[in-house]
């Protein structure tokens, strides 16, 4: 029996209060452990796509189902404990200046009131696999573009969610350190996390050869398993 | 428990990023703590002095000189049974003679050659002024009784002043308090803002809306109870410094409060209002705050 996919959008559509429609009788399933990139041109709705999935919007229409929890009943008191289990990653990073790379990495879990032992089991493991243990004491001002990324996603996967969420999280960074970033979501992706990433770079989604998402005026308009596309560099398009 | 000390460090850590706003809305409380205990202080002493004249007020029933012993009996049991009478002394000519001597150097007996017009009386006293005129009224009607003095131009001018003191400072105090909430109310949105980054990381990575309050919470209270604390050791210095005067100056001084009764009750009232008003105005501030920020819900797609 096939599993409930684990993001579901039956026939979403998105309008915002200034009558800006960002999301266009979008149809979509992502599955548990799958690695799909949203792509796009700018303003066609991949951020307010993923803004419905984190939470920030709720759907003017249509249904939409989160690890199997509809959202447009979802009442606000719940809406903290489902974002536990997804973890974000903007294109700014959004880390707290003020705190090390380790405090940064603790917060996500400090906030949700985990023990303290768990927070200091987890922050030096997470680091590790993100390769920044030895960074943990400095702060973000003092770590390249790269390196503050992999805080930001050593704090979105910190609590083990089952979905992690990028917004454009390359977008600041050079190709080299891009394709990097990448490298590691790929990492998190074989261990069982689903991943959604939306980017308008298409040499990283030609590099990485993952299931395509494209869309356009807030609506899907292919969605395309690995290997089956090649996109057009400056126009972002299919070309086959 | 695990929390807590997050919290404090969060909160201790908001104040110190915002310190100047921190420390103008501390002095603020206060402040306005400080003049509010003081008004307290005035109140109750003012009270008290008021209760004492009124309790120990007394009315003088003024008798017929020509009144049998058996009549006064009469009269004096008479008037005791009356609601709102306490007390009833009989005062005699002679007694009357001796008091109004005793008020002067001159001698009086020689003066009114040797006659005495002071007339019996009796000394009444009552247990509500309230109710002075309204017995000045029904014992003036009784049978041997010529007059009844009351000190009703004392009671006319006391009264109205004491009510417009108390009407006055109830109005000053819910001024000061009003502008204390509203100072506090602005310090935690102020620092909301310095913490939106925070705020929204929190909420991203799922942290109840009680959790992110609780900081700011925390702070709205450090504010009230911290100002109360050092406006009630001011008040202890300067009420004990009073007193002491007001000692040492004046022998008879039955309106004063005893200093613990005083401060235990200041400290009461300071904690509670100070608590409250750091509750409040921070419950205020991020309320505003988080519904705006998070879960905004769209409108419906029909429109446009």
């Amino acid at each position: 029996m096939p599993s409930e996919p684990v993001v579901h959008f039956q026939r979403v559509s998105l309008v915002y209060p200034n009558l800006v429609r960002a999301l266009e009788d979008v149809e979509l399933e992502i599955k548990e452990g799958e690695f799909c990139f949203l792509v796009g041109p700018t303003g066609c709705g991949k951020s307010s796509l993923l803004r419905c999935v984190y939470l920030a919007e709720r759907p003017s229409k249509g249904h939409l189902r989160i690890l199997g929890r509809e959202i447009s009943s979802l009442a606000p008191s719940r809406v903290p404990h489902l974002r536990r289990n997804l973890g974000v990653v903007f294109q700014d990073f959004q880390l707290l200046e003020f705190r090390t790379v380790a405090e940064n990495v603790a917060f996500a879990l400090q906030v949700i009131g985990a023990p303290v032992d768990d927070i200091r089991r987890k922050v030096p493991l997470t680091l590790r696999m993100v390769g920044l243990e030895d960074k943990m004491n400095m702060r973000p001002g003092e770590l390249s573009g790269g390196e503050q990324q992999r805080v930001a996603i050593a704090r979105a996967i910190i609590n083990t969610p089952p979905i992690l969420l990028c917004d454009e999280p390359t977008g600041n960074l050079d190709p080299d350190t891009s394709r990097d970033i990448v490298r590691l979501l790929s990492l998190i992706n074989q261990r069982g996390t689903t991943v959604i990433m939306a980017t308008h770079d298409a040499q990283i989604v030609n590099a990485f050869k993952r299931r395509v998402v494209y869309m356009e005026n807030g609506r899907v308009l292919w969605d395309r398993d690995q290997g089956e596309y090649q996109i057009d560099d400056e126009k972002l398009r299919l070309l086959s | 428990m695990r929390s807590l000390g997050f919290f404090l460090e969060e909160t201790f850590e908001g104040i110190r990023r915002h310190s100047t706003s921190s420390l103008v809305t501390f002095l603020q409380a206060f402040i306005s703590l400080f003049l509010l205990g003081a008004m307290l202080i005035f109140i109750i002493i003012v009270n008290n002095f008021v209760g004492n004249f009124l309790n120990n007020m007394e009315m003088a029933a003024f008798l017929d000189d020509n009144l049998a012993h058996e009549q006064v009996v009469e009269l004096q049991e008479g008037i005791l049974d009356l609601t709102g009478v306490r007390e009833v002394t009989y005062v005699s000519k002679e007694t009357a003679f001796a008091i109004m001597q005793a008020r002067t150097t001159v001698d009086i007996d020689d003066l009114l050659y040797e006659r005495n017009p002071f007339p019996a009386s009796l000394k009444i006293k009552v247990t509500s002024p309230k109710r002075a005129r309204e017995l000045a009224g029904l014992i003036g009607q009784l049978e041997g009784i010529n007059d009844v003095a009351y000190g009703e131009e004392q009671l006319s001018t006391i009264l109205p002043l004491f009510y417009g003191i108390e009407l006055t400072c109830f109005f000053l105090a819910i001024v000061l308090t009003g502008v204390t909430l509203l100072i506090i109310l602005n310090t935690i949105r102020l620092a909301i803002l310095s913490r939106e980054k925070e705020i929204k990381i929190m909420q991203l990575v799922g942290a109840t809306s009680g959790f992110i309050r609780f900081p700011f919470l925390l702070e709205g209270l450090i504010y009230g109870f911290g100002g109360a604390a050092v406006a009630l050791g001011l008040l202890a210095i300067v009420y004990r410094t009073l007193l002491t005067y007001i000692e040492t100056h004046y022998i008879y001084n039955p309106w004063i409060v005893d200093y613990d009764l005083m401060m235990g009750n200041l400290a009461l009232v300071l904690f509670i209002l100070g608590g409250l008003i750091g509750i409040i105005g921070s419950l205020i501030a991020v309320d505003k705050h988080l519904k705006k920020s998070d879960y905004k819900p769209s409108i419906s797609a029909e429109v446009g």
